[in-house]
């Protein structure tokens, strides 16, 4: 999702961050616990030494998580304003091939109407440029 | 008000305005209860023309509007004006990996320009 998934459309924009939409099953989670732990992560913003304990329960006990770790900035979404979570979005995906690993990357529509939803005045010009994208594939 | 999209809740909208039960309606628009009260419950979907007899009977005049699904956004449509599209028709010839290690190329490049950045604000200071 987000700036990676712009970028594999077409975007030409810089993202510093990975935006990802994860299953909430409790193997996932547990999965995304063991996948992370050795990169570190830590709630993004948050003072250091703050206590966060990095666990399939503290994944379980919320939703959305910005974190920060050592090998860059990570969103874990566990819901997308207008989009909803992980099985609502399965639909609406592209497979695409990233590092030779299978990724599964929200769609240019469907991209574009997340965005749209959550309604952030930064994303404006984001959307423009999708939206561009998105003329210049119904052309071809 | 906020918008109704379906046939039952216009109807049931239409019926509550004018305050008829749904067997007064129904004698109205000569159908019978059960019809109104299947459409009101989603049961059963009525074409246009019976819909506008049905809210006809409540007194009221059924009118249909198309809505683009995505309006125009007129500060969206400012900043399309600006974008290079000669740089997006070079993307889209890359494929998404290829696209992908572009912009590992300007992260690096990104991060590179901030460090220089800070040790020159260092130097100068």
């Amino acid at each position: 999702m987000g700036g990676v998934a712009a970028t594999v459309h077409g975007s030409s924009r810089l993202t510093q961050d990975i935006d990802i939409c994860y299953s909430r099953t409790d193997a996932n989670l547990d999965r995304i616990v063991r996948a992370l732990r050795p990169i570190e992560p830590y709630l993004r913003g948050a003072p250091r030494g703050l206590p966060f304990e990095w666990s399939a329960k503290t994944l379980r006990a919320g939703l959305n998580f910005t974190l920060t770790t050592t090998a860059g900035d990570i969103d874990l979404l566990g819901e997308v304003t207008g989009g909803g979570g992980y099985d609502d979005l399965l639909g609406h995906t592209i497979d695409v091939s990233l590092y030779r690993a299978p990724v599964k990357c929200l769609d240019l529509e469907w991209l574009i109407a997340t965005k749209r939803a959550a309604g952030r005045p930064r994303d404006l010009e984001a959307i423009a440029e999708l939206e561009a994208l998105s003329e210049e594939t119904d052309e071809e | 008000m906020k918008a109704i999209t379906t046939a039952g809740g216009l109807l049931l909208e239409a019926r509550r305005r004018s305050s008829l039960t749904q067997r007064q309606l129904a004698d109205r628009a000569v159908t019978a209860q059960s019809v109104v009260a299947r459409i009101e419950r989603g049961l059963s979907t009525p074409t246009l023309g019976t819909l506008a007899r049905l809210v006809g009977a409540a007194g009221y005049t059924l009118e249909t509007t198309l809505v683009p699904k995505n309006p125009t956004d007129p500060v969206i449509e400012a900043f399309k004006r600006d974008i290079d599209r000669s740089l997006l028709r070079r993307n889209l010839e890359k494929t998404p990996s290829e696209r992908v290690r572009s912009l590992q190329g300007l992260s690096r490049l990104a991060a590179e320009a901030r460090r220089a950045g800070k040790a020159a604000a260092r130097k100068n200071r």
